[in-house]
């Protein structure tokens, strides 16, 4: 008799063998898996662990399925299944038949046949059932039932998953807009390739920022580098056309200003020297708006590369000479508004700064676990950069990073009013100031404070901030009291009054930690800006600003 | 000699035939039969230790003639000497008128012997069966005499009346290849009985094997296979009973003087094999050892103070090694 006979005789328990080894493994997996599991919620009651239920999913699916991919490749030994068998009442007779398979005596040909007989008569499904092991079973029973009872026990760790889950679910549409962003982009065929992918490098950026932001300061803080480098974009492009006429201008003695303005291409300065130039000229005598008119013709023939700025420059020239400049100087300041900025560089910035706008009230009010609040939003997200008509509004933005400050002097414009100094968090801009009728109810305290409202009382978002200082938080006599706001039309005109109040009425407070007064107080300056006529270079000020504090 | 597969297919039928003949005489002790049986066909010798009156002496006579084998009784007493163990010589005359030494054989020079109260003899009458157990030769003077084959020693000892006896050296014990302890009969059994020997004339005996036959079935039971894993099993059987042993379990080390010499390897695995065999098995299994461990190992594990004064006997300890030991 050939042992290969034997093997063959074997084959079903083999086969057995193999099942309950999958059946085992699979056991394994389930407890390991629920180990981990377990392993994950009580940890989740100690730190918040965002996504758990899906994280514990994950892992205890790959972990099963591992261990059937490993009982699929563990397959039973010979010795294995000879032991086995020898337990099933073969008493050792497959283990002593391998053992002597290449012995050719009369003992050792009647054992293996012994074997054999015994091998057949047994019966493998009975003597050999597919059987789980009771202990394991007892052991994935034990696991699961601690695993249900530790994710019902309430802990405070969960909520701030749940608030932080929330905000990596608004970081991720956030990121699928700036993708969109993106695309729309790359279909912008009045962009230069060179500005098209500086757009496209800084986006891609921001999106693997975002990808890569765990919370919602380091998402925000994201798109506020973003907006910085767009703002640099659009500084630069600012530069490099206004820098040649500005040259040209700063030969002059009487445009000398307005030329250096043109240079450093800050549009408050351009605006302001423009101004000066329109007061100087009425200055003037006849002669010297002469001389200048002459001076301003010859410029305009050297600067044949921009016909629209040389044309405005003629017609000042002759406006001079007509004694009409006066709406000349708005031409000019016009063109070199256009000449400045690319309309079609121009409206992408402002689209993309809109999306960012958006994206962090987006992710500002999951943070703060409140509904997006449109209006908030829309105003937010509302155009106010580049405002022609009433000039170049402030739209610098303060270095989030504290490189390097704005420089501040923005002017705004519209009613109401608008007091408050912005002491900066970073930069050494000042507030900017309000022009316009009207007055506001307010009260500062010395100065720092900006107006408050008596608007709903948000409670202090759970967010995890550092630890700030205590802050003393008053209560100002009387309540908060009304707030009204005073209609008007943008304009120049107007005068502002600025009241700076040294000590306020106010009651005795308590020092608080800066963290527990700060959702309260975000919220109430986003209320105030989506109330009040501000320049948006100030809203993004202030917005940037709280979102530094929360780093 | 030639051994083919049919000697093994009647192996046990032989064995059968053997023990249905002693069961004639021998009411019940079937375990004692088997375990004496085994002894035999494995070429060794028995110990048998029981209270008096268990029927030791008649088993023994028993399997001397269902055997067919030369038997002889020796009653070990204080005053036996050597000689009448193994015989001497003596001066006789010649046909020429001279004279001349003669060995006379003793006892000894017999198929089975059975030494009756062997602890009743002197240490050195005791000893001088150590050559004839262990060599199956006997020596006088300068000659060595070959006992017949078969040759088997089954001695018998008292547990109790231990005044004027001389417990068996440690060496004397480990030449025995068992020792059984012969067990008081059930009721049942007790009726059978007497009624067998008070009230019926017993059936006469009929040898059913030959000394050749005993022989042939020897040299058959050595040839039965051990694998690897069983024969380990017994090795690390013996090794537990060490109490120097570094792997040695407690009971051992807290109990045991003196773990069992490699004969309690050679005992285990001998027994085993023919244990096999009259199982209708081909091969050794792990049940077969740890059946004839006991019987191997009980005279050859020897308790420390400890043990003795705690009532611990060498059966108890085996059964921990047992337990102890994974297959």
């Amino acid at each position: 008799m050939h042992i290969s006979e034997l093997y063959r005789a074997l084959k079903p328990l083999r086969l057995r063998v193999f099942a309950n080894s999958i059946i085992d493994c699979m056991l394994w997996g389930l407890c390991v898996g629920l180990g981990v599991g377990l392993f994950m919620a009580i940890g989740a009651l100690l730190v918040p662990v965002t996504f758990m239920v899906q994280k514990m999913l994950v892992s205890f699916i790959v972990i099963f399925v591992l261990s059937i991919i490993a009982a699929l490749f563990m397959l039973p030994k010979d010795q294995k299944v000879l032991a086995e068998g020898d337990a099933l009442g073969l008493k050792e007779r497959l283990v002593t038949a391998f053992e002597y398979k290449d012995e050719d005596n009369p003992v050792a040909n009647i054992q293996r046949f012994d074997a054999l007989k015994a091998v057949k008569a047994l019966d493998v499904k009975s003597a050999y059932p597919l059987r789980a092991d009771r202990k394991k079973i007892f052991a994935i029973l034990a696991l699961s039932l601690v695993m249900i009872i530790t994710l019902m026990v309430p802990a405070p760790n969960r909520e701030i998953a749940k608030e932080r889950e929330r905000i990596q679910q608004e970081i991720k549409r956030e990121v699928k807009r700036i993708e969109k962003e993106r695309e729309k982009l790359a279909a912008n065929s009045r962009l230069t390739p060179k500005v098209l992918k500086e757009l496209d490098r800084q986006l891609d950026v921001l999106a693997k920022d975002l990808r890569k932001s765990e919370n919602e300061s380091e998402a925000l803080k994201a798109l506020a580098r973003a907006q910085h480098r767009l703002g640099e974009i659009r500084q630069k492009s600012l530069d490099k056309d206004l820098a040649r006429l500005g040259r040209q201008l700063s030969e002059f003695e009487a445009t000398r200003e307005l030329g250096k303005a043109l240079e450093t291409g800050e549009s408050d300065a351009i605006k302001k020297q423009l101004e000066e130039l329109e007061k100087a000229l009425k200055t003037m005598n006849h002669r010297e708006r002469q001389q200048l008119a002459e001076e301003l013709k010859n410029i305009s023939k050297e600067i044949d590369a921009n016909p629209q700025l040389a044309a405005a420059c003629q017609q000042l020239a002759q406006g001079m000479q007509d004694g009409q400049f006066s709406g000349r100087l708005a031409q000019l300041n016009t063109a070199i508004s256009r000449l400045a900025q690319d309309p079609a560089l121009r409206q992408s910035l402002q689209q993309l700064t809109q999306t960012l706008q958006q994206s962090k009230a987006n992710l500002s009010a999951a943070g703060s676990g409140q509904t997006q609040n449109p209006t908030l939003v829309s105003r937010l997200g509302s155009p106010g950069q580049g405002n022609d008509s009433t000039g170049q509004s402030g739209n610098g933005s303060p270095d989030t990073e504290g490189s390097d400050g704005e420089k501040g002097n923005r002017s705004g414009a519209g009613s109401g009013s608008g007091s408050g100094q912005d002491d900066g968090s970073n930069g050494s801009g000042a507030g900017g100031k309000g022009a316009g009728s009207g007055t506001s109810h307010g009260s500062d305290d010395s100065g720092n404070q900006g107006p408050s409202t008596g608007g709903a009382e948000k409670s202090p978002g759970r967010k995890q901030v550092g630890d700030y200082e205590e802050i003393y938080t008053f209560k100002r006599l009387g309540g908060d009291g009304e707030i009204s706001n005073v209609n008007g039309i943008h304009n120049n005109a107007g005068s502002v009054r600025q009241i700076q109040i040294e000590n306020g009425s106010v009651t005795r407070g308590e020092s608080r930690p800066y963290h527990e007064v700060l959702g309260q107080y975000k919220y109430e300056a986003m209320n105030s800006l989506s109330r009040t006529s501000i320049p948006s270079g100030m809203k993004m000020l202030v917005e940037e600003y709280f979102s530094s504090l929360e780093e | 000699m030639d051994i083919n597969g049919s000697d093994f297919q009647r192996f046990a039928a032989a064995v059968d035939n053997i023990e249905k003949e002693i069961s004639k005489q021998i009411i019940g002790q079937k375990e004692i039969v088997r375990q004496v049986l085994i002894c035999i066909l494995a070429g060794g010798n028995v110990l048998l230790e029981g209270l008096p009156g268990l029927g030791k002496t008649q088993l023994v006579k028993t399997i001397g003639k269902v055997l067919d084998l030369q038997f002889s009784r020796i009653q070990f007493t204080p005053d036996l000497m050597p000689a009448d163990v193994i015989g001497t010589n003596v001066v006789t005359r010649g046909g020429e008128g001279t004279s001349q030494f003669r060995f006379e054989k003793g006892p000894v020079f017999s198929h089975i012997v059975l030494a009756d109260e062997i602890n009743r003899a002197t240490p050195k009458t005791q000893s001088a069966l150590l050559e004839a157990m262990q060599e199956q030769t006997v020596t006088v003077g300068s000659n060595t005499y070959q006992l017949p084959q078969p040759f088997f020693v089954l001695a018998t000892q008292n547990p109790i009346e231990m005044e004027g006896t001389y417990p068996l050296p440690e060496a004397q014990l480990d030449r025995f290849l068992f020792k059984l302890n012969v067990k008081f009969p059930s009721l049942e059994e007790l009726h059978d009985i007497i009624t067998l020997t008070t009230a019926q004339v017993s059936e006469a005996l009929t040898a059913v094997t030959t000394g050749s036959e005993i022989l042939k079935m020897k040299e058959v039971a050595r040839h039965v296979p051990v694998a690897k894993p069983v024969m380990d099993y017994a090795l690390k059987l013996v090794m537990a009973t060490h109490p120097e042993h570094a792997e040695a379990p407690e009971i051992t080390t807290r109990y045991v003087r003196y773990g069992s010499s490699p004969r309690g390897a050679q005992s285990i695995i001998s027994g085993a094999r023919i244990r096999a065999l009259l199982a209708g098995r081909y091969n050794v299994s792990f049940e077969d050892i740890q059946y004839v461990a006991y019987p191997a190992l009980r005279h050859r594990v020897h308790l420390n103070f400890e043990g003795i004064s705690e009532g611990i006997d060498t059966d108890t300890v085996i059964g921990e090694l047992i337990k102890g030991q994974v297959t």
